[in-house]
């Protein structure tokens, strides 16, 4: 019940730090990526690179048939997502994770993040 | 009255007078202190870039090139447009890591701080952690003694409240929102505060062989109380194609 309780808190903390008003034009044109579509995918975490212009989560998720899939989504910069109260270890490797993104245009595995979601429910936006 | 009374004041009030003169200690020369300028400032309002923040629209209106430049700037849009929709968006300055220049600097896509000191006002960007310095009450230098750089060569003054501002020298491979610009262009600015929580920035750029006209525009900021962080950029996730479109840097064998 605490745990439910302390997940709601951290939606809504998280709800509201994603409304601070943050840089909304980046290093590079995102249209590279279908803001159309929005693909969700649940896996693991093998890799967060904390680096700018983006932070990179490279996600390994298993389809039906058993294959491994690797994703690399591409999140905002360091400073934004700090300011949107990300913390540096908020995502880590190992962690289950599921990630609603904007797929690449090109099909490929990749694209970039809109918000995931913790294994304690906090959502974290892109 | 006495007449020996009327020699006595007479005597205080010369000893009054020249203790006055020879002791009076002169009040420095006080030069006014400038307007406060300084501080950290984003940019106003949120939706300044537009509707689309991959194409953020040139502030003062559509461009008025000359002729040449003006088929140049069609062309790129068309490329640029081709390139977007194809999900390989053309690479700039920015994609790449380098400074954006003058004046993209001052359009503070992340925001900027400005700091004054002794005879420089100084303007650091959190955008790929970029420094712009203003050299105060100092002539331009002629153009033979400029090194061409990013954000040129900065001079200048206070006109009361406005720290007026002329900059050459910015090099030629710098564009602003696509547009390329001359090694004679000029930058003219005036920068003043509009509200004790709000600052402006009145941008001219003089360069008649790009622009029919000179092309101005004011960029606004909101005072805040971020603190700006680090932002260097590692110039390793986006592949660049044949064509200068970008491509995420997808995950190989080795990661």
């Amino acid at each position: 019940m605490i745990h439910r309780n302390n997940s709601a808190i951290l939606l809504l903390l998280a709800a509201f730090l994603g409304s601070v008003t943050v840089p909304a034009v980046a290093h590079h044109s995102f249209a590279m990526f279908d803001k159309g579509k929005m693909t969700t995918i649940e896996g693991v975490v093998s890799r967060l690179a904390w680096t700018n212009p983006h932070v990179l989560i490279d996600i390994d998720v298993i389809d039906k048939q058993g294959q491994t899939a690797q994703y690399r989504i591409e999140s905002a910069s360091i400073n934004i997502l700090m300011r949107q109260g990300w913390k540096v270890g908020s995502i880590k490797p190992g962690d289950r994770i599921t990630i609603v993104f904007n797929p690449l245009k090109s099909g490929l595995p990749g694209g970039l993040l809109i918000e995931a979601t913790l294994p304690n429910g906090t959502v974290l936006r892109g | 009255m006495t007449r020996m009374h009327l020699g006595a004041i007479a005597v205080v009030g010369t000893m009054l007078a020249l203790m006055y003169g020879c002791c009076k200690v002169k009040s420095p020369s006080v030069t006014p202190s400038p307007p406060d300028i300084a501080g950290t400032w984003e940019r106003y309002p949120d939706d300044w870039a537009g509707p689309d923040p991959d194409n953020p629209l040139p502030p003062g209106g559509a461009f008025d090139l000359q002729e040449s430049y003006a088929a140049a700037y069609a062309k790129l849009q068309k490329r640029k447009a081709a390139a977007d929709a194809a999900g390989a968006p053309l690479v700039n300055a920015s994609t790449r890591c380098l400074p954006e220049g003058m004046p993209t600097i001052m359009e503070a896509i992340y925001p900027i701080q400005i700091v004054q000191s002794s005879g420089q006002v100084i303007v650091l960007a959190e955008f790929l952690t970029q420094t712009r310095r203003i050299w105060l009450d100092e002539k331009m230098p002629a153009s033979a003694d400029i090194s061409p750089s990013y954000n040129g060569q900065s001079v200048g003054h206070w006109e009361g409240d406005t720290l007026v501002i002329q900059t050459a020298g910015v090099r030629t491979d710098v564009s602003f929102h696509g547009v390329p610009h001359t090694a004679g262009m000029r930058i003219s600015e005036r920068i003043r505060k509009t509200a004790p929580d709000m600052l402006e920035d009145r941008v001219t750029l003089d360069d008649l062989p790009v622009f029919r006209k000179p092309y101005a525009f004011t960029f606004q900021y909101k005072k805040s109380d971020y603190r700006i962080s680090e932002y260097i950029c590692d110039n390793n996730q986006i592949r660049v194609d044949a064509e200068g479109g970008g491509h995420l840097n997808l995950r190989s064998k080795d990661d």
